[in-house]
């Protein structure tokens, strides 16, 4: 067993402690509002070495937050304890659902847990090829979520695919081939709408422009942009490309060495930031 | 009058931590109150801390100590030690701020920079792209530039494009960070227009105008920076 | 008891004892293995539809060649039953000889090529024609038991699906079909639902099958040698052959009727019959169609054979 004490405890720079003069204001009236997810004391250890340690925020419908920092700093194991996909040793994650009943994710049956991931909940891979389905043709790929829900209807399945297939840019003609035969981008566009298309509430992201050219990432960070302020999504993005934060995500959680070392609004983090990692980090990118 | 910026004993270090540990004071204990319809200066050499201060109103620059409290509709919000949450509805309703520089994101439109924040406040895009037409109109962006993205438009055009983005909402607060710096004198004045119409709406301005005929236009009280500091 | 047996292997005429080989255990199988295939029979059948693992023993033949359905007729087989062996629909293919061969010298009972006469009939990729009764036991032969493994090669995972009921995929599948041939092409081994419940394989019989096997008075079990897998149908259980709302189920249809028979109602082969293209359609199930010819229906090429119809002759084309 661990001794949780031993492990030095981080003081994390918050740069957003709780204030004290915030008030409901009825005219705005977003104070109410309950946290779609919300994570507390998460540490998961790889026998004596965490992976990440102490982690816990909040997650409100329609906020993005991404989690940066390089690789190996315990971001990818942030995310996949949050999004079920691996157990933490310590701690919670609650998430809000659509029938408003709260459950805790890890204590949640499986069933549960395997039913919110293909319809609350989506995951967007950095390779296309670990979520999409390969075998089968891009509107199939659309479809599944759907005809997973219940849905029988041939007709009403390939319209839905179709309409999403023009959302994320892809021209219709190709409804029929195969993944394989779409470039990399293509790809990544058709894996969000794979995974929008059920209409999901809350949306993880590995690093989604990861693989990409210079290019064909800024179309897709567009399109996710757009995607995620119409639908109102909320997202855990997981980036190492500040440039990616910046654009997409509301608030910041930076890692180092599996700690959260700073968090807190994307702009302030990124123009003034306090911990020295974090400076290290923004200092690091190369101006064009 | 409202008060509709109450700056408390604020305080702005920075530590430059992987520069042996540098600290730079920018300005300590700085306190100032800013009215509805009013417009203030910020005035002082380089270096004095004017931006500084400005994007701290903002909370794009968070203080060492001290409290920025913002009128947000009933409320006074402590924006120094609000959360991010908070800080994001008190920018989409409250405060506005035009900086020196357009941040381009790439493929979206000028004319979508533009109304993008009236159409998230408002949620009637069609009313927000008119507002966001008249304003362009007005700062004499020529209407075929409209449909692109602002990446490839000269330093003025893009400073213009900016300027619309800033007043396509009527913020209670605006904050401008010389907002006519790359202008020629015609569009100088329309933004000194511009400011006159906020200002008679009662928005509260606070901006740094490196051009001394637009900030005797416009301002109210002249801050001067290094008196401040001193006065601290 | 006494029993007459149809057909042209001469073996069937003959006395049951002559054929018994001594020194086996009834039915091949020890008496424990046979006890632990009847335990998960007995469990594949409380569980309609649900894939029961099972050891599944060495056979003396190879897999492939139905070793999961021997297994299954040697626990159920008694001395009482009457066993018939089908392939495609033939009793007298090498598959169904071999088998039917096998039981015959390692029980002694009685064989038959006739559906209404048999008890237990095992069978390879069709369903008789004939209606089934709640004496018949069906026993399938099964070479790939996992419906869900087109799409999901995890063994771990389709399990999961399985238990959790997460059957979209099934679908993706049909989609495919459709909007790559317009229509529903899976025509073998079609996928069917058992009481509402598990997914499954039919094996590789046609679609044209599917519904004979709901509501079906018959106990139908299910065995695969190799992937060592039991499940069953008990008697009278809902079978639901999946299907979108606008491309509903359909079995295949023939322009063509029976050559020998006539018969415009069963599942017919197609026999091509020289280099010049020339082909016949003949009922895929043997033991039907010579039923109808002894009952004097005639087909267009009837008149050309002999009093006992020459089925055995083009079942090449089966294979």
């Amino acid at each position: 067993m661990h001794n949780i004490q031993d492990v030095p405890q981080p003081a994390p720079a918050d740069n957003a402690s709780p204030s004290s003069v915030t008030s409901v204001n009825p005219e705005f009236g977003s104070a109410e509002e309950q946290p779609l997810l919300s994570v507390a004391g998460l540490s998961k250890y790889y026998g004596d070495r965490a992976g990440c340690l102490n982690v816990s925020f909040d997650l409100y419908p329609g906020e993005i937050i991404g989690i940066v920092g390089e690789s190996g700093s315990g971001k990818s194991t942030l995310l996949n304890c949050i999004s079920g996909r691996l157990s933490p040793t310590y701690g919670t994650v609650t998430y809000q659902q659509q029938s408003k009943e709260r459950c805790d994710i890890h204590a949640a049956p499986e069933h549960l847990r395997r039913m919110l991931m293909r319809t609350e909940w989506g995951y967007v891979h950095q390779n296309p090829r670990d979520g999409l389905r390969n075998n089968v043709s891009a509107g199939a790929n659309i479809g599944e979520r759907l005809m997973g829900v219940g849905m029988r209807h041939y007709g009403n399945i390939r319209s839905k695919a179709s309409s999403w297939l023009e959302r994320v840019e892809i021209m219709q003609e190709r409804m029929d081939d195969l993944p394989r035969t779409f470039s990399g981008g293509m790809q990544q566009r058709l894996q969000i709408a794979r995974n929008l298309v059920s209409n999901p509430r809350l949306i993880f992201m590995d690093e989604p422009t990861g693989g990409l050219d210079v290019s064909v990432q800024a179309r897709l960070l567009d399109l996710l942009r757009e995607l995620v302020a119409d639908m109102g999504l909320a997202v855990v993005i997981v980036t190492h490309d500040l440039a990616v934060a910046r654009i997409l995500a509301h608030r910041l959680m930076v890692m180092k060495g599996g700690v959260v070392v700073e968090s807190g609004l994307t702009d302030q983090v990124l123009d003034d930031p306090h911990h020295e990692y974090t400076q290290l980090l923004v200092s690091s990118i190369l101006q064009v | 009058m409202n008060v509709m910026i109450d700056v408390q004993k604020v305080s702005k270090n920075f530590i430059l931590h992987n520069q042996n540990g540098t600290t730079i004071s920018v300005f300590n204990n700085l306190s100032l109150q800013v009215h509805a319809g009013e417009c203030i200066a910020l005035y002082g050499q380089s270096g004095a801390g004017k931006s500084t201060l400005l994007r701290s109103l903002y909370a794009n620059y968070k203080p060492t100590a001290g409290a920025i409290a913002i009128r947000h509709g009933e409320n006074m919000i402590d924006i120094v030690s609000a959360p991010p949450r908070k800080i994001l509805e008190v920018r989409k309703h409250t405060v506005g701020y035009v900086s020196q520089f357009l941040q381009v994101i790439p493929r979206v439109s000028a004319l979508n920079i533009v109304a993008e924040a009236r159409k998230e406040l408002t949620g009637n895009t069609e009313e927000a792209l008119e507002k966001a037409r008249t304003l362009l109109h007005r700062l004499n962006i020529p209407e075929r530039l409209w449909n692109l993205a602002p990446a490839t438009f000269s330093g003025g055009e893009q400073q213009r494009v900016n300027i619309a983005r800033g007043f396509a909402v009527d913020y209670p607060v605006l904050l401008l960070d010389e907002p006519t710096a790359s202008l020629d004198a015609i569009n100088r004045q329309i933004v000194v227009d511009l400011i006159h119409e906020a200002k008679a709406k009662g928005t509260a301005v606070v901006g740094i105008f490196h051009d001394d005929e637009v900030r005797e236009a416009v301002a109210d009280r002249v801050i001067d920076m290094q008196s401040m500091e001193n006065a601290a | 008891m006494t029993h007459t047996t149809i057909g042209q292997d001469s073996r069937q005429g003959q006395p049951d004892e002559a054929l018994l080989e001594h020194g086996y255990n009834f039915a091949f199988l020890d008496e424990q293995t046979k006890r632990m295939v009847r335990r998960a029979t007995l469990k594949a059948i409380a569980i309609p539809g649900y894939q029961v693992p099972f050891a599944s023993r060495e056979m003396p033949m190879p897999y492939g060649w139905g070793t999961g359905g021997i297994q299954l007729t040697a626990s159920i087989i008694g001395q009482q039953d009457i066993l018939k062996v089908t392939d495609q629909g033939a009793d007298d293919t090498t598959n169904a000889v071999s088998i039917r061969s096998f039981f015959q010298r390692t029980t002694g009972v009685s064989t038959t090529e006739n559906t209404q006469e048999a008890t237990l009939i095992q069978t390879r990729h069709r369903i008789p024609e004939e209606t089934l009764s709640k004496d018949h036991i069906l026993v399938y032969q099964v070479p790939i038991p996992e419906p869900l493994r087109w799409m999901e090669p995890r063994e771990t995972e389709t399990r999961k699906m399985h238990a959790h009921e997460e059957y979209g995929v099934m679908h993706v599948k049909l989609y495919e079909d459709i909007a790559h041939h317009g229509h529903i092409a899976t025509s073998f081994d079609y996928p069917v639902q058992i009481a509402d419940r598990y997914i499954m394989s039919p094996s590789p019989i046609p679609k044209f099958d599917n519904p004979k096997m709901d509501n079906c008075p018959a106990l139908q079990v299910f065995g695969a040698g190799r992937e060592q897998r039991i499940y069953a149908i008990p008697p009278y259980t809902k079978v639901h052959s999946l299907d979108f709302e606008d491309h509903p189920f359909t079995v295949q249809s023939w322009e063509e009727v029976c050559s020998l028979c006539g018969s415009d109602e069963s599942y017919l082969d197609e026999i091509i019959l020289d280099n010049e293209g020339n082909r016949m359609f003949v009922c895929s199930d043997s033991d039907y169609c010579r039923k109808r010819l002894e009952a004097g229906h005639t087909g267009a090429m009837s008149e050309q054979q002999s009093d006992t119809p020459e089925v055995n002759s083009v079942e090449v084309a089966n294979a």
